[in-house]
Formats: structure tokens, C-alpha cells, sequence
């Protein structure tokens, strides 16, 4: 997962009280992090994605996506937030607290693009979402969703 | 093959490949032969064949996306479902859409 995900590309107990405020925090970060040229056309596709149905998960995940040219690399933002938020549909009704972003250029390295999906079908089991929930710090984070990069 | 499916959302990069791996192990746990195809971000993966999908009782269709070449399955049962529920529910999908396809069956 090297460029794709690395330790700066963390962000724990973060204050953010909306489905449209953590949108807008991924695409600030994502710029500040040299991930895409202009905040504003990713918060905008990262909204669109969610206009056509809800990307919450299950167990307070959500995994918010945004397919747009001013992505320079596939790239993949965590976020674990302070509280949990009640705008932000899942299909199991829990409310989201943990924000898995994946942001890919268009024409993107079909590599990039299957460790992508091999990194979200990861989630498919249950107890890695659960192992997901204890991680507490950057390192942890950072560990568990680097070994996670395996299909279980 | 007990049923072929075919997963697709609308960016192809998180809840296609997820629904089709659920699927997959959803369909080994009941014992049943199934092929499951991702209509994604990276294009047709795991695209069943002609044969596959002529000796299939059934295809699943786990998207509101308009899907890609479904002329391979002209004459079988499709069934629509919406794919969130493949990832949250797979095998209960996979028995609902059995049972109904075998009640159809029956009825012809």
C-alpha cells in the first residue's frame, strides 16, 4: 500500500458533527496532503457519490469515495471520529464514527484499483470491522489497515 | 451451476467487488455452485461465459445499474436485488431468490 495510505493520511478523535463536514475536512486534507490538485471538485464528486446512495457500512463504518481528474494518485484517508454522526445512512442502521475515504484519479493503475477493492471486501468480515473499532492510535491504524490489504 | 450473479454500483470500486466476495462465500457455505461477475471500476471481472450462464438456474443481479451484455442470459430468471443487501445479507439473498425461482419453476 505504499503512497496509497501512509501514517500522515490518519486522523483520530476529530470533531466533526456532519456527513457534509467530514466531506469537506477529506477534501481540505487531501489537498493540504498533495493527493489532489483542487479541494473542491473532490468534495463535490465525493457529494455526488453520495447523492446516488448512502456509503455507509455497517458497524459505523463509512467508505465515502470520489472518482475525479483532479486526483493525482489513488490514495486512501482515515478518519476516526470524537462522537458519532446521525446524517450518515448505513445499511445497519449504527451511526458512523470511523471514515474510510478512497480517493482514485480517473484512469486510474488497475493495481491501485485492486488493492482498492481488495482493501473494502476486507471489511466484509466481521470481526476485522470490530478489530478496526480498538485501534487507538496512528500506529495501530496504520498496521491493522496495511496487514488488512489481504483478502480474508 | 446452481446460479450465476453479477454485482455493480455506481463507481465500481467499493461495494461491487465486497458484494461479489460476499456472495462468493455466502454461496460455498450452502454448498452451492455459483460464478459471480463484478461490473466495476476495472470492467468486467470474472465475466461469465455463455456456457456458464446457459447452465446457471438463475442470475442475480445485485444493483439499480443498467448492467453490460445480458443478452448471454435471454430465457433465465433474473432477479433484482439491491446490493447493500448482498453485502449485509448474502445468504439470505441467495435463499430468497432460490426458493422463489424454484416456486416459478414449479408453476410452469
Amino acid at each position: 500500500m505504499t503512497n496509497i495510505f501512509t501514517r500522515e493520511n490518519i486522523f483520530l478523535n476529530e470533531d466533526l458533527n456532519s456527513k457534509d463536514e467530514v466531506l469537506l475536512f477529506l477534501s481540505k486534507k487531501a489537498e493540504q496532503l498533495a493527493i489532489v490538485d483542487d479541494y473542491s471538485k473532490v468534495y463535490k464528486a465525493f457529494n455526488n457519490r453520495e447523492l446516488e446512495s448512502s456509503t455507509g457500512m455497517q458497524d459505523g463504518i463509512a467508505m465515502p469515495h470520489a472518482l475525479n481528474d483532479s486526483v493525482k494518485h489513488a490514495s486512501i484517508i482515515y478518519i476516526k471520529l470524537k462522537n458519532k454522526l446521525n446524517d450518515w445512512d448505513t445499511f445497519d442502521e449504527t451511526k458512523v464514527n470511523k471514515i474510510i475515504a478512497m480517493l482514485v484519479p480517473v484512469n486510474g493503475e488497475k493495481e491501485h484499483l485492486q488493492i482498492l477493492a481488495e482493501f473494502a471486501v476486507s471489511l466484509i468480515n466481521e470481526e476485522k470491522r470490530q478489530r478496526l473499532e480498538r485501534c487507538a492510535t496512528i500506529d495501530e491504524v496504520y498496521n491493522f489497515l496495511n496487514l488488512n490489504n489481504v483478502e480474508g | 451451476m446452481d446460479f450465476v450473479a453479477i454485482t455493480s454500483c455506481p463507481a465500481g470500486l467499493a461495494h461491487t467487488p465486497m458484494a461479489a466476495k460476499a456472495l462468493e462465500n455466502a454461496a460455498k457455505e450452502l454448498g452451492l455452485e455459483a460464478k459471480i461477475e463484478q461490473q466495476g471500476a476495472m470492467g468486467l471481472k470474472n465475466e461469465i461465459t455463455l456456457d456458464e450462464a446457459k447452465s446457471a438456474k438463475f442470475l442475480l443481479i445485485g444493483s439499480d445499474q443498467k448492467i453490460e451484455k445480458m443478452g448471454r442470459f435471454e430465457g433465465k430468471p433474473v432477479l433484482r436485488v439491491d446490493i447493500n443487501m448482498c453485502i449485509k445479507k448474502p445468504k439470505l439473498v441467495i435463499e430468497k431468490c432460490t426458493k422463489a425461482v424454484d416456486a416459478k419453476l414449479r408453476e410452469q
